[in-house]
């Protein structure tokens, strides 16, 4: 059974919808920049991906407030037996962090779970739902998760809804492990120091593809593959030899059944830290005869931990319907592993039917998603 | 899908379901070296001390599920799937309160690095070296028919040759190593409400 990726949208630093986003990232601009929201002072690093229009420390959290944004448009589109799928990392943990100023106990409110609800109650109540997290590859996980719902006949529509803020809880806990770039990410550069935070807000509509007939619903192309492994290594740093990852990437493409060579694009996970860029392409040299052009994204949406899969994916579809991968943003020195993969350019493309996106996070988990353009 | 082995820990027993194994324990903090002692967890526990409680109690249930199993690991193809009401709260509680606490100066990495719900399923894969897909899900309702489903899905799919599921409260953790073959789980999992429960229900039916 085929799954089509009906609709979509994400709400990114650049702004509410994907075309902000695009339009940022073909324009070579970074939404990566200093910050107010909380006190820096104490840290390596004073700059993140953040919309400044959202309120943080009143009553609603940072990632409902980007979710309303976003379901407020989209709603009407999302059929009302959709199986809700939402991926996090932290959902509203910045409610905690309120709870525990005001020396409160806190904790319900912010879970994952609680968000859940209140997006299922947004969207009219009633509806079937699940909360699905792995780190920051929770919503290419979410999207496999949703695909096999599909696939075994378990539900026809699946929304993957996905979110994750930039609040003092998560920087904190960045600069803590080191892991934040001063300068702002530079994924693949060799001179990369680490990561910058971002947030996102985002969804994915996938149907079986004949109710997507049935309901005569355009596409923007189909989910095809998809493949999660574990390192089984370390709780924060990835494999040195990418191995896993390049294990889940030969699945999404033994179920997509399609072979490497088809793929006009890979959309890297690219935090900028040195082992995840390093281990990435060691997985690509592996499953890859020669180089394919890399979507590099975070240099200009930040790290959008748990709602970085969903926005990747979007955005492969998007580089696959443009016949175009916008420049690496950030990007100075290409590392030399990466040379031919990746480009300080916008790069055309010529064969564009199929896209690889990857993601990998804490706890050495990896997940692959091998999507295809619409109208092929 | 066939039981292959159950552990669960409660707040003053522990116990493995095929082997009728049950004990008391009076020591939390230190579990996971009293099942080492009694030959049912091996290899190196020297990163065990630094686990948060729920970490600990989540790596013990494994074990015991692992030794029920008679699991020898096969590798690359074993997945871990986990759910919980409470999720990660009581990490994200600690982390955030400690960090704020001292002034908002110093943030403790160690107390972060267990401030996701996936936390404790990467402290089990890393020991037991599972390395098929690992996530955390849970469900407004039939949260043991949920977590079943999913199991069944990665095995269904080919993504994991076996599935090991964590169900993890605050009182009570049950883990379940799940295999391909055909399968011995009772019809009425599906409206267990509570880890123990269904525990109760193996017991009865294993």
């Amino acid at each position: 059974m085929s799954v089509c990726v009906v609709d979509g949208d994400a709400v990114t630093a650049y702004g509410t919808g994907l075309e902000a986003c695009w339009s940022g990232l073909t324009a070579g601009r970074s939404a990566v920049a200093p910050f107010s929201r909380f006190s820096t002072e104490p840290f390596q690093c004073h700059c993140a991906a953040v919309l400044d229009e959202l309120t943080y420390g009143g009553g609603e959290s940072i990632a409902w407030q980007m979710l309303t944004k976003l379901l407020a448009e989209n709603d009407p589109r999302v059929p009302g037996d959709a199986f809700v799928l939402l991926a996090s990392t932290t959902g509203e943990v910045d409610l905690l962090e309120q709870a525990i100023d005001a020396g409160r106990p806190g904790g319900p409110e912010s879970r994952l779970a609680a968000l859940l609800e209140k997006v299922c109650s947004y969207l009219g109540g009633r509806r079937a739902g699940a909360v699905v997290s792995s780190a920051c590859a929770s919503a290419t996980v979410a999207l496999a998760q949703g695909a096999e719902m599909i696939e075994r006949g378990e539900q026809e529509c699946v929304l993957v809804v996905a979110c994750d803020a930039v609040t003092e809880f998560v920087f904190s806990g960045f600069a803590s492990l080191m892991a934040l770039d001063p300068q702002g990410a530079r994924p693949f550069d060799a001179d990369r120091k680490g990561l910058s935070v971002g947030e996102a807000a985002g969804f994915i509509l996938l149907m079986s593809a004949e109710r997507a007939e049935r309901e005569q619903r355009s596409a923007l192309g189909t989910l095809a593959g998809w493949g999660m492994t574990n390192d089984a290594n370390h709780m924060t740093g990835p494999s040195r030899d990418g191995g896993a990852l390049a294990r889940s990437i030969e699945k999404a493409f033994s179920r997509a059944k399609v072979s490497p060579e088809s793929v006009a694009v890979v959309c890297a996970h690219g935090t900028g830290t040195k082992y995840n860029d390093s281990m990435e392409l060691k997985a690509f040299k592996t499953v890859f005869s020669e180089p394919r052009p890399l979507l590099s994204v975070k240099g200009g949406t930040g790290h959008t931990m748990g709602a970085a899969g969903l926005l990747e994916a979007l955005l492969s579809l998007r580089a696959l319907k443009e016949k175009l991968i916008p420049p690496a943003i950030a990007l100075q020195q290409p590392d030399e592993e990466a040379a031919g993969w990746i480009s300080t350019e916008a790069v055309a493309l010529k064969d564009n039917e199929w896209a690889l996106s990857t993601n990998s996070g804490f706890g050495g988990v990896n997940a692959a998603l091998v999507l295809r353009r619409a109208d092929s | 899908m066939r039981i292959c082995g159950a552990g669960w820990v409660g707040n003053d027993a522990y116990g493995a379901v095929r082997k009728q194994l049950r004990r008391a324990y009076t020591k939390p903090r230190t579990l996971h070296r009293q099942l080492a002692e009694a030959g049912l967890l091996d290899g190196n526990l020297e990163k065990a001390g630094r686990f948060d409680p729920p970490t600990r109690r989540a790596f013990c249930a494994a074990a015991l599920a692992l030794h029920d199993a008679g699991f020898s690991n096969d590798g690359q193809q074993a997945g871990l799937i986990g759910t919980g009401s409470r999720e990660c709260a009581a990490a994200n509680f600690s982390y955030f309160s400690d960090y704020a606490g001292y002034g908002r100066k110093l943030a403790r990495a160690n107390l972060f690095i267990y401030t996701l719900p996936t936390s404790p399923l990467a402290e089990i894969a890393i020991h037991f070296k599972l390395g098929g897909p690992l996530f955390f899900t849970s469900s407004l309702s039939s949260p043991c028919a949920h977590l079943m489903n999913r199991a069944h899905g990665l095995i269904g799919e080919g993504e994991a040759s076996s599935v090991l599921t964590l169900w993890m409260e605050q009182d009570f953790t049950a883990a379940l190593l799940l295999s391909a073959e055909e399968g011995d789980l009772p019809e009425t999992f599906q409206t267990v409400e509570r880890p123990e429960q269904l525990i109760h229900l193996l017991e009865e039916n294993i």
